[in-house]
């Protein structure tokens, strides 16, 4: 049997020897194909209130890459082990008119995995330490109501660094998320579900100082990038993905790729990963702020 | 309950003032006791051992306090007739918990698939794939009963069992965690600890080779605090690893002594 060359197998353009080489060699010069050094990111445009129908919208573009993030809220039930907090959920989509290999359940696989590093980037820990979104600022009343806030995000084109894309759209998102003034009618009984009154005029900013921004760092050869095209990724041998905040903590981090990578290589592309954060940190809040300012002209 | 739902605010509001973690009172002491009396650097101890299932290319069984887990190697066999021709192995990597393996039925079956990937990613960079074109490995992990670091157990457990089956490797994959309690750092939590962690940090990493295949971390953590969770978890790995060579030193030893 002839192996099999076609194109989408590994999700990834066929390159050749020659096309490798070049772009190994350029990121070891610090000049990327794209006329890039290693630790700059492509433009970046944010364009929010997208989406008509949800709380909050956001679309992100990073060179040809661009995803759609959405934020809808509703009033939901408390959980038993957290009745003083509101729930969040983070789902991500592939859509197969990124790339034909999504179709169905191919995109599955990734679309968990994004889903999965986001939530572990966004949400903190299990007490909430780190976490962007601030849980028991979603309750209503106790233990009876809470918002329950579902983020979707959506890939529509694929040209590497997916991860930081989103998380730059579920951020600029959230910013634009107007949550709805709540009234609650009165003091019902204990055991009953309260009345509540959700206003359709008044909103409430969310806060969204705390959302961190997340820098993957992609490893090729012995050097490593940020916001890497899939050119460059298909010639990646592991990335790193770290989330942080206002304050430089680290909020999340998480590894892709096989490769095993030194213990002191981690900790360097840590702290390389905290002051890039910076940088993109301002691009972006200057960006949703541009963002913000023009849809209120409009 | 009703005096204090009259106190919180009613509406949605960004910054809650009655905000108020409830934290049980051992971690707020300095010198608080881990609930089974271990110290905060001390991993609980583990009993490893190789060949627990016969059907199987290789199996092990590892017993880290409460947490028990089997794991089974299949293969490596012919892939799925619908897999298009691939020049490596592939590894095929499934967790599943038993519906009695937690305090509530059937509880942590929710997030199966999230932890076979994360199995995945910490096993595919150890293992040479190049040695078995075609074929696929499946590796098998059975969670009996959960009591904390059950990631990291299973982890651990299938190297061993990837071991057992034969299967080339670079180095054997020991896995630990960490969890974050106030200002405490506390090695290899149990369940009770980890529901009340601020933040973990797992490391899974090739001892002899000092190279970490995976890491992840949760919660708000600064640079120094990572540098002293991820030394005490390599240090803890190392000693891991030496625990599953001599594991399977034994076992080797004494299936060839009944030959």
């Amino acid at each position: 049997m002839l192996p099999n060359f076609e194109p989408q197998d590994h999700g990834m353009v066929g390159l050749s020897m020659g096309e490798k080489h070049f772009i190994q060699g350029g990121i070891a010069q610090d000049l990327r194909t794209d006329g890039r050094k290693r630790l700059t990111y492509r433009p970046i445009s944010v364009e929010t209130g997208v989406i008509a129908q949800a709380n909050g919208s956001a679309r992100v573009k990073m060179g040809k890459t661009e995803v759609i993030a959405s934020v809808k809220a509703e009033l939901g039930r408390p959980s038993s082990s957290a009745p003083d907090k509101g729930k969040v959920s983070i789902y991500i989509d592939c859509s197969p008119t990124a790339a034909p290999q999504y179709e169905g359940r191919g995109g599955e696989e990734l679309s968990m995995e994004l889903s999965a590093a986001l939530r572990q980037c966004l949400l903190g820990g299990k007490t909430g330490a780190g976490a962007g979104i601030n849980l028991s600022s979603l309750s209503i009343v106790e233990g009876k109501v809470c918002w329950d806030l579902y983020i979707d995000g959506l890939v529509i084109n694929i040209d590497g660094n997916i991860l930081d894309a989103l998380g730059a759209a579920i951020k600029a998102a959230l910013s634009n998320t107007g949550i709805p003034k709540v009234n609650v009618a009165s003091t019902a009984p204990s055991d009953e579900q309260p009345e509540v009154d959700v206003s359709d005029e008044e909103f409430l900013q969310f806060d969204t100082t705390a959302v961190p921004v997340i820098v993957t760092l992609t490893k090729v050869g012995r050097h490593y990038i940020v916001d890497a095209t899939s050119e460059e990724e298909s010639e990646m041998s592991s990335a790193v993905s770290v989330s942080v905040n206002r304050q430089g903590l680290i909020c999340g981090l998480t590894k892709r790729g096989g490769a095993g990578l030194d213990p002191s290589v981690v900790l360097d592309m840590i702290s390389v990963g905290k002051h890039v954060s910076e940088e993109l940190m301002n691009k972006l809040d200057s960006e949703i702020a541009a963002a913000e300012a023009t849809m209120e002209e409009e | 309950m009703a005096a204090k739902g009259g106190a919180a605010p009613a509406t949605y509001s960004p910054s809650p003032t009655t905000f108020k973690k409830k934290r049980p009172p051992i971690f707020t002491d300095v010198d608080w006791v881990r609930p089974d009396g271990r110290d905060f650097h001390q991993c609980r101890p583990a009993f490893l051992r190789t060949g627990a299932v016969n059907s199987a290319s290789g199996s092990a069984y590892a017993e880290f306090g409460n947490t028990k887990v089997i794991v089974s190697i299949f293969g490596p066999r012919e892939s799925k007739k619908a897999m298009m021709y691939s020049d490596t192995g592939r590894l095929n990597c499934n967790v599943t918990y038993t519906t009695f393996a937690t305090p509530v039925r059937g509880q942590a079956s929710s997030d199966n698939k999230e932890i076979s990937s994360q199995l995945h990613k910490s096993l595919e960079g150890a293992i040479m794939l190049d040695t078995f074109p075609k074929t696929t490995v499946d590796v098998f992990a059975l969670v009996l009963e959960s009591g904390g670091c059950d990631l990291p157990v299973v982890i651990s457990c299938a190297s061993l069992a990837l071991a057992d089956a034969g299967i080339m490797m670079f180095d054997l994959v020991a896995a630990v965690s960490v969890s974050c309690l106030g200002k405490n750092l506390v090695i290899d939590p149990v369940s009770e600890e980890e529901s009340y962690q601020d933040g973990s940090l797992m490391i899974t990493c090739l001892p002899s080779r000092n190279e970490v295949t995976q890491l992840t971390i949760t919660g708000e953590w600064s640079s120094p605090k990572i540098h002293e969770a991820m030394e005490l978890c390599l240090d803890a790995c190392s000693k891991l690893g030496k625990i599953m060579r001599s594991c399977l030193k034994e076992s080797a030893s004494t299936s060839t002594s009944q030959e």
